[in-house]
């Protein structure tokens, strides 16, 4: 069976300065991957590289055996590729509610097309608040759907953020440091959420710095530096690599 | 052979006074990121301060058009700080004030001169003669004048401690506020400065042609051609890319007409705008 | 999840909101009637309608963020589109009604997938380029446009006898058609094209992350807005008899705009707000023209920088402080 996800040769460069530089790797099914590595290293690229945000300089991203090439980024959500990112991102000013059910509108109206449609209207906006519900529940904010995103604390628009990307139909997420800025419960707890979409059916990759999370959630890791792919191996692998330890001068492995 | 140098000398003076304009254009929208759709109102009040000074009260015409220069100058400062500080950061904003701004000063200048055309008389009479080539004196004047002006405001931004800052402010104002640099100040000077070039322009130009209060709509839309294809922010690609539109268009225009030669000066621009937003030499920001 | 959340999807008007808006369009289209149809009043409204709807468009294109300065000429390639094939091809004047808007729409659907890729200062620019290009084009083929002297003898509407051949006719039919770009407009943005405008605003790439086509969306609204304009283009033409190219320069794209932000640019009823204050202006102003423009730009420029959300935005924060009293 063809692994989920396919990194062959990517690079990206900027100038003279190469931000990806050649990296392969594969994500087969049921694989939790996380990618790791200092700052710097080109992990927030290389997710820029697999969504369609920013283009590869050359190398081929493949998606359940299909090239994404060419793809706009909106395109590779709808395959079922999407991301969540680093920062905190909701929109204001609309409950919690709302923002999963724009997220999932955003995915079943997806172009004018889609939108100037009479006859699919009514069923896709149904479907869309079916999706929104779904994801509500999944990350237990049923008692907040009415309260407004901004004014949630920060790990719970973190929370609502990975519900967004759930509304969005995804057949994989790729999360983007979902813990940054968490404190220990919160990060528990997202911990948790993670481990039950993943054994829900989602294919995930992880970039984190936290070597807990990463240690507890993921079988195989990807280790990048200097935009190179330093190794790649099985989390007790990775752990225990010489190479990786100096990439992060003990200090983070230590941790875990 | 002769009508080429004949038609060279006017794109040649074209350009320059273009490139004037453009450098004033250009350093407002490097520096300040605003597109001044008013600027060509200055070197319309260029032209009429030329008008009150030389025409009309009998001043002689250099110190007229340094005066000139100098009170709009001033002038831009005033407008800088009442109008345009307030939309620092904001593009939109700062574009929209700029076209009531044109509206006001357009329909000023209206009340106080009239909307009729006026005329300011030749400084210099006469040409000069090299063999079969007459080259007028008032053309070789504003070229001469000009060619200075763009020496000094050259000397200016390379060589003097206020031409650095400027240029530091230009690549990040970040860093030069921090290195204690007022940046506010250095807005109200580029500002001012910007308007004393498009000024000077004016000035220079009101006894070639004649004066109204529509004439800097003109004048902008070259200006803006020009700094588009030089690169939005650029001085020397200003300079260049005004000799460049100048020849063009008095090729094409000799050969076609005016509209055409615009209208291909747009399209290019178009053409520039969607391929190399930064112009041809300019900063992608 | 409350039930209301569901039906924020499609929020239809309430019973009482749609009274509101019939009683509207009963007054707006009647009340000539009640005051004898006085022509120069009428000949003020019927601009008000056209350059309403233009202005209502250009709100679609500053909804997205973006500051289109070509659409005086999209307002001239409806306006001469429809006059060309209505006097030199023959067709009707309702078909050519209908082809200018497409015409126009064609035009941004073209050069839309590329111009809709950038945005800000350089979006400006590069409209204001094609936008001279389009009227120097109808300048020099005079053939085709008329060039400088203009394009005369256009056919007027009336709709195969519909409508009565008086001025008041005129105004019947570019009121209704104002209306309709009103509530048209106006129900599309309270459905998804207001949500995913606003969302857009607010955080794009979040909007491009859950699937959605941005630039698809941005291309079908300056299709829309270029529609609206070379509609009202042709509802001028065909009311004016004769155009020329200095009506769809660089200035009827900034008027629009300034409509939009006299009234408060925000909403659609901003913009026509902003229409029923600057077009009279002129009208009323005749013998003092230069007065008037002056005036004009100095209290627009106390207008951006005093009250930067427009009439109606000033009128809310009076309303809500109001309020906020009692």
């Amino acid at each position: 069976m063809a692994a989920m996800l396919e990194v062959q040769s990517l690079s990206r460069a900027y100038g003279g300065i190469r931000a990806v530089d050649d990296v392969s790797f594969s994500v087969a099914r049921g694989v939790l991957t996380g990618v790791i590595g200092p700052n710097g290293a080109g992990k927030t690229t290389l997710f820029n590289l697999i969504s369609g945000t920013v283009r590869p300089t050359s190398g081929v991203v493949l998606l359940d055996g299909q090239p994404l090439a060419g793809l706009s980024a909106g395109a590779v959500a709808r395959r079922g590729l999407v991301r969540t990112f680093q920062m905190t991102t909701v929109f204001a000013n609309c409950s919690v509610w709302q923002n999963l059910y724009r997220a999932a509108l955003f995915r079943q109206l997806p172009t004018p097309a889609a939108l100037m449609n009479p006859f699919t209207l009514k069923a896709r906006r149904e479907r869309a608040a079916a999706a929104a519900s779904s994801a509500l529940e999944t990350v237990g904010m049923q008692a907040l759907a009415d309260a407004d995103a901004g004014s949630l604390a920060y790990g719970q628009q973190k929370v609502l953020g990975v519900g967004m990307a759930l509304a969005a139909a995804p057949r994989m997420l790729l999360m983007d440091e979902p813990a940054a800025g968490l404190n220990p419960v919160e990060t528990e707890a997202l911990g948790d959420l993670i481990a039950r979409v993943h054994a829900s059916g989602i294919d995930i990759i992880l970039v984190e710095h936290d070597m807990q999370m990463v240690m507890r959630l993921c079988r195989r890791i990807v280790v990048l530096v200097n935009g190179r792919l330093l190794a790649e191996g099985d989390a007790a692998e990775i752990r225990d690599n010489p190479q990786v330890i100096e990439a992060y001068l003990g200090a983070d492995l230590d941790n875990a | 052979m002769q009508l080429a140098i004949q038609i060279s000398i006017i794109a040649l003076m074209s350009a320059f006074v273009y490139a004037l304009v453009a450098l004033g254009f250009t350093l407002v929208f490097g520096i300040l990121r605003i597109v001044n759709f008013a600027h060509g109102e200055f070197y319309m009040l260029g032209a009429y301060a030329v008008y009150v000074f030389y025409g009309q009260l009998g001043w002689p015409y250099l110190p007229a058009i340094a005066a000139s220069a100098l009170v709009v100058g001033l002038f831009g400062i005033l407008t800088e700080r009442i109008l345009f500080r307030r939309f620092a950061g904001d593009e939109m904003g700062g574009m929209i004030m700029s076209l009531a701004l044109a509206i006001t000063l357009q329909a000023a200048v209206s009340l106080i001169f009239s909307v009729d055309e006026h005329s300011v008389a030749r400084p210099v009479e006469g040409a000069i003669e090299l063999g079969r080539i007459f080259l007028a004196k008032d053309q070789l004047l504003v070229v001469a004048v000009t060619l200075l002006a763009l020496a000094a405001f050259y000397a200016l931004i390379e060589k003097t401690r206020l031409g650095i800052t400027i240029r530091a402010v230009a690549q990040d104002r970040e860093v030069a506020l921090l290195q204690g640099v007022r940046s506010w100040r250095i807005m109200a000077l580029t500002f001012g400065l910007a308007c004393m070039l498009a000024a000077l322009a004016g000035a220079l130009m009101a006894p070639i042609y004649t004066i109204h209060p529509y004439m800097g709509e003109l004048v902008v839309v070259k200006a803006f051609i020009i700094v588009v294809l030089g690169g939005l922010g650029s001085l020397p690609g200003a300079v260049a890319a005004a000799l460049i539109l100048s020849f063009t268009e008095a090729i094409a225009a000799t050969f076609y007409n005016a509209t055409v030669a615009t209208m291909l000066s747009f399209l290019i621009v178009i053409a520039v705008l969607l391929v190399r937003p930064a112009g041809l030499m300019g900063r992608t920001s | 999840m409350s039930a209301l959340s569901i039906s924020q999807s499609a929020p239809r008007l309430g019973p009482l909101r749609m009274l509101a808006a019939f009683l509207l369009a009963a007054a707006v289209l009647l009340w000539p009637l009640a005051f004898g149809q006085p022509k120069f009043l009428l000949h003020i409204a019927i601009m008000i309608a056209i350059y309403g709807a233009l202005a209502m468009s250009m709100n679609l294109m500053l909804r997205i963020g973006q500051l289109s300065l070509a659409h005086g000429a999209l307002f001239g390639i409806g306006a001469y589109a429809s006059a060309i094939l209505s006097r030199d091809y023959g067709w009707p004047v309702e078909l050519s009604f209908v082809a200018s808007g497409l015409i126009a729409a064609l035009v941004a659907l073209v050069t839309g997938p590329v111009f809709m890729r950038i945005k800000g200062v350089h979006f400006a620019l590069l409209t204001f380029a094609l936008g001279e290009v389009l009227v120097l084009c109808f300048v020099e083929f005079s053939d085709i446009f008329g060039g400088n002297n203009g394009f005369g003898q256009i056919p007027a509407a009336t709709l195969g006898g519909l409508l009565p051949p008086t001025r008041y006719g005129s105004y019947l039919l570019t009121a209704s058609f104002a209306l309709a770009v009103y509530f048209g407009l106006g129900a599309l943005y309270r459905r998804e094209l207001g949500i995913i405008t606003e969302s857009i605003h607010q955080n794009e790439a979040l909007v491009t992350a859950s699937g959605f086509e941005t630039l698809q969306f941005r291309v079908a609204v300056f299709a829309l807005s270029a529609a609206i304009a070379g509609w009202s283009g042709s509802l001028y033409a065909h009311y004016q008899g004769y155009i020329s190219p200095d009506s769809f320069g660089f200035w009827t794209a900034v008027n629009a705009i300034i409509m939009n932000v006299l009234g408060g640019a925000a909403t659609l009823t901003g913009a026509v707000i902003g229409a029923v204050i600057l077009i009279p202006l002129p009208e009323l102003l005749r013998d003092q023209q230069q007065y008037q423009r002056l005036i004009y730009g100095l209290t627009l420029m106390a207008l951006l920088l005093f009250m930067p959300r427009g009439l109606l935005g000033l009128a809310r924060q009076v309303l809500s402080s109001l309020r906020g009293r009692s």
